[in-house]
């Protein structure tokens, strides 16, 4: 259970608090609601640029890091296709520091062609080391154009292609941060040691003045409903064979989220689990074999990864994972293994809430979902799941035409094939 | 009016001193170390052995043992135990590592009597299993082949053979057909002589009961296991200087490693050589990513890291780049790294390095889960918390004049070793 507090600014922020004495530290999170997908198809991956450009320097602060770091603190931030994170972890005495560069950076970022131009090379080099340097790097290009056709979740977070990021211009800049870094479109989460009527006086004194300015959000359009099987080959120079399989399934809010979180962990959830018993070490076919939910806002995906050991069957394999995702159809999930995955989640929750970051971050995510006290009715949520809701969301969901699948195979067998 | 150019007074004394922890030997020799604390209802118990690689006999020995540890004993097969502790949604976390190996518990206390008895059972009982090796062989070399495409691995496997040499165990690489060779007989004899040992010790943290403590005291006092055999003697490599590269199939970018021999985790200089170290790639304001990421745009990120073992350490930075930056980065690594042998490094810098560093250990201190990785670190090394407020007096009083010595003692270019891998590396 964690206890806080909610209010609002007269600028529109949202304020969440969250004591807990037990740390010497303090975690200052700021969730700004812009992701990738309101960019433009034509200008991607300007979500995440913007987020370096943050570090930047702003107004009346010339280097973030310099005074981040002699108030003995540190901070990162991160970027999905929902949102764009920042966070800061400091000495508990040293949270108003925190507070006056996060502050500044919202109310006036320093618009600097210099650091517009450094950090673009920097993005184009992240986006060679993480997507085309290294084996199977471009899969989430290839997989989110395969399984979406009009929402924006059709392009990963770091962009289409780097030549985006290169053409990316000032004029952007100004009129991303005015428009989406607002008071009103983002939440401010403290998660630690302080004392709660300081720190409220604090941040009126240091985002009270921010003014409110306005933001307009585009209308994300939505993804029709796929009727037909998807299919990619792709040919790369990789060590083993790989193949993922997607399907379409609810948005975050959904009733039935909860439902699919628990079938990916029945399929994949710990050693225990169905793919990595009948799977994995059931057959000698997969050094690699996993099912997850990508739990964006919007409608996500449920998907199928498996890694194949040399020279094994791919068609075996992905009989195989079918015959997994069938079971689920017909089959009863038992109540010792529903209440196995039970167990797990509510030990992870509890597990997670050591962090005062990871509780920090969840705080702000729950909010921008709509309601912040959902962070405490997630045991409630999974508690309710039932064998039959598995049974009625695996033959709705587990069938040829809502699938997309990819094969991603070694480059040898391209040449034998053709 | 609020003066936005002028902020807050910055705190710098932290108080990083605890006291909530306590250590004691059980009567067979055993230490355990305890830190009840926490606010969650959850408890971790963590069995450490001072043996890894360095006692093996074979290449990939000592992960094999530690990691089958969990596939099976006597009396549960491998399928029953992953059950088990997934049901009551505990978990079992395996670390082999180069001077020490460890196999720990996490529960939510209200579980733990279910959970402890074939958690101790996996330390005390593994069964080895052939099948479970084969299957540990065939998806482990896999992994292994898979890593080996990727530049960064390369390099850096390649950098750390050349600085311990090929027969030290913190040098030698592991092959895909190493773990092929690995045999059953092999993991029992490792298990006899290293795992079942007085030299290993126990760390309990979380919030638990005096029967948790109780069960978990009396159980390990109830071994009757003898002293690991002593460890072999290292040869010494001398330092080398050259330049290795190598090709890959990866040619966006060119994965940089550059470093050195350096010295043991007991040696005087460590405290000063870390500060050295933060100064130059140790954190996101180091001079190596200001100047390289943060005014060039040369890389994603650049760091420099000192690893201190109990038989020896080392220096690198590492980096990937685009290849048409190759050049001008291995320029600026040689300009930053002069620049610390030549001049003294400014009060300014002095200060922010000296205030992140303090800031920065409390997060080491920040609950008792990381007090008890604290310590476990720390204990693996034979030391006491008494060394950490060591280190901590060092940065406090660490002066521009000791880290200019150390750049010059061990950061001669003449003795380091650069490795490339990628694109422009052909």
């Amino acid at each position: 259970m964690i206890e806080y507090e909610r209010y609002t600014l007269n600028n529109g922020l949202t304020v969440i608090l969250h004591h807990d004495d037990s740390t010497p530290l303090v975690a200052v999170n700021i969730l700004y609601k812009v992701g990738s997908k309101n960019e433009n198809p034509e200008k991607t991956g300007f979500a995440h640029l913007f987020e370096h450009l943050m570090f930047g320097g702003s107004k009346n602060v010339s280097s973030f890091d310099t005074i981040m770091q002699n108030a003995g603190g540190d901070n990162n931030a991160f970027t999905n296709s929902d949102l764009t994170n920042f966070y800061d972890i400091m000495p508990s005495d040293n949270l108003e520091t925190a507070l006056w560069l996060e502050s500044d950076r919202m109310m006036q970022l320093d618009f600097s062609q210099k650091n517009l131009d450094i950090q673009k090379k920097v993005v184009v080099e992240e986006f060679k080391e993480t997507c085309l340097n290294k084996p199977y790097g471009d899969l989430w290009h290839h997989l989110s154009s395969l399984t979406y056709k009009t929402h924006p979740y059709q392009w990963p977070t770091i962009g289409k292609i780097p030549k985006h990021i290169e053409d990316a211009e000032l004029s952007d800049v100004k009129s991303f941060f005015n428009n989406y870094y607002t008071p009103s479109n983002a939440i401010l989460v403290l998660s630690g040691k302080f004392d709660t009527n300081d720190a409220k006086r604090k941040i009126d004194k240091w985002f009270g003045s921010i003014p409110a300015g306005e933001t307009f959000l585009d209308k994300v359009p939505t993804e029709d409903v796929q009727n037909e099987k998807r299919t990619e080959k792709l040919f790369r120079n990789v060590p083993s064979d790989a193949y993922y399989l997607a399907f379409h399934i609810v948005d975050r809010k959904h009733k039935d989220f909860a439902t699919y979180d628990i079938i990916s962990d029945i399929l994949s959830g710990g050693r225990s689990s169905r793919f990595y018993q009948n799977l994995l070490k059931g057959s000698a076919l997969f050094s690699n074999v996993s099912a997850y939910i990508t739990g964006t806002i919007d409608p996500g995906l449920f998907v199928v990864e498996a890694r194949y050991l040399n020279d094994a069957d791919v068609d075996q394999g992905i009989s195989m994972i079918w015959q997994e995702l069938d079971r689920l159809k017909l089959e009863k999930v038992a109540d010792q293994e529903l209440q196995k995955i039970k167990n797990s989640m509510i030990s992870s929750i509890c597990f997670s809430e050591v962090s005062i970051v990871h509780k920090a971050i969840n705080l702000a995510y729950y909010e921008m979902l709509g309601n912040v006290d959902l962070i405490n009715n997630q045991e409630e949520e999974y508690n309710q799941v039932t064998s039959e809701d598995i049974i009625r969301l695996a033959n709705q969901t587990f069938v040829e035409s809502n699938s997309s699948e990819i094969y991603y195979l070694k480059k040898s067998e391209a040449t034998e094939i053709t | 009016m609020l003066d936005r150019k002028k902020g807050p007074p910055i705190f710098t004394e932290y108080d990083l001193r605890f006291d909530d922890y306590s250590s004691y030997n059980l009567p067979n020799g055993i230490e355990v170390t305890e830190i009840n604390s926490g606010t969650q209802d959850i408890v971790k118990v963590d069995f450490i052995i001072r043996s890894g690689r360095v006692k093996e006999e074979k290449i990939g020995v000592a992960k094999a043992a530690i990691r089958l540890m969990r596939e099976g004993t006597s009396t549960h097969n491998s399928e029953e135990i992953a059950h088990h502790f997934d049901f009551y949604g505990t978990s079992i976390k395996i670390i082999g590592g180069m001077d020490y190996s460890s196999i720990s518990l996490v529960t939510m206390t209200r579980f733990f009597d279910e959970v402890f008895d074939i958690w101790m059972s996996l330390i005390t009982d593994p069964a080895y299993d052939l099948n479970e090796l084969e299957k540990y062989k065939q998806v482990q070399s896999q992994k292994l082949k898979n890593q080996l495409t990727k530049n960064d691995v390369l390099s850096y496997r390649k950098l750390t053979e050349v600085i311990f040499g090929e027969d030290h165990p913190y040098g030698y690489n592991t092959e895909p057909e190493d773990i092929h060779k690995i045999s059953r007989q092999e993991l029992f004899d490792f298990h006899n002589a290293y795992i079942k040992s007085r030299d290993s010790f126990v760390v309990i943290s979380g919030h638990y009961s005096a029967h948790i403590k109780k069960k978990i005291t009396d159980t390990f006092s109830s071994l009757n296991w003898s002293d690991t055999p002593s460890p072999a003697t290292f040869y010494k490599k001398e330092l080398s200087h050259q330049t290795i590269k190598i090709p890959t199939d990866n040619t966006h970018q060119t994965s940089i490693k550059i470093g050195r021999l350096l010295f043991d985790c007991e040696h005087e200089d460590r405290g000063d050589f870390a500060v050295l170290n933060t100064v130059l790639g140790g954190y996101f304001g180091s001079r190596l990513m200001k100047n390289i990421r943060e005014e060039k745009g040369y890389t994603y990120g650049i760091y420099s890291i000192a690893d201190l073992w109990r038989h020896g350490g080392y220096f690198y930075i590492t980096t990937d780049v685009g290849n048409q930056y190759l050049e001008q980065t291995l320029e600026e690594i040689y300009k930053e790294i002069d620049l610390l042998r030549s001049t003294l490094i400014e009060d300014d810098e002095m200060k922010m390095v000296r205030n992140y560093m303090l800031g920065q250990s409390l997060n080491l201190i920040d609950g008792p889960f990381a007090k008890a990785q604290l310590i476990k670190n720390l204990k693996i090394k034979k030391m006491a918390v008494e060394d950490f407020y060591n280190r901590i007096e060092r940065i406090k009083n660490i002066n521009p004049h000791s880290i200019r010595d150390m750049a010059e003692k061990y950061l001669d270019q003449n003795t380091f070793t650069t490795v490339l891998a990628g694109g422009n590396s052909v």
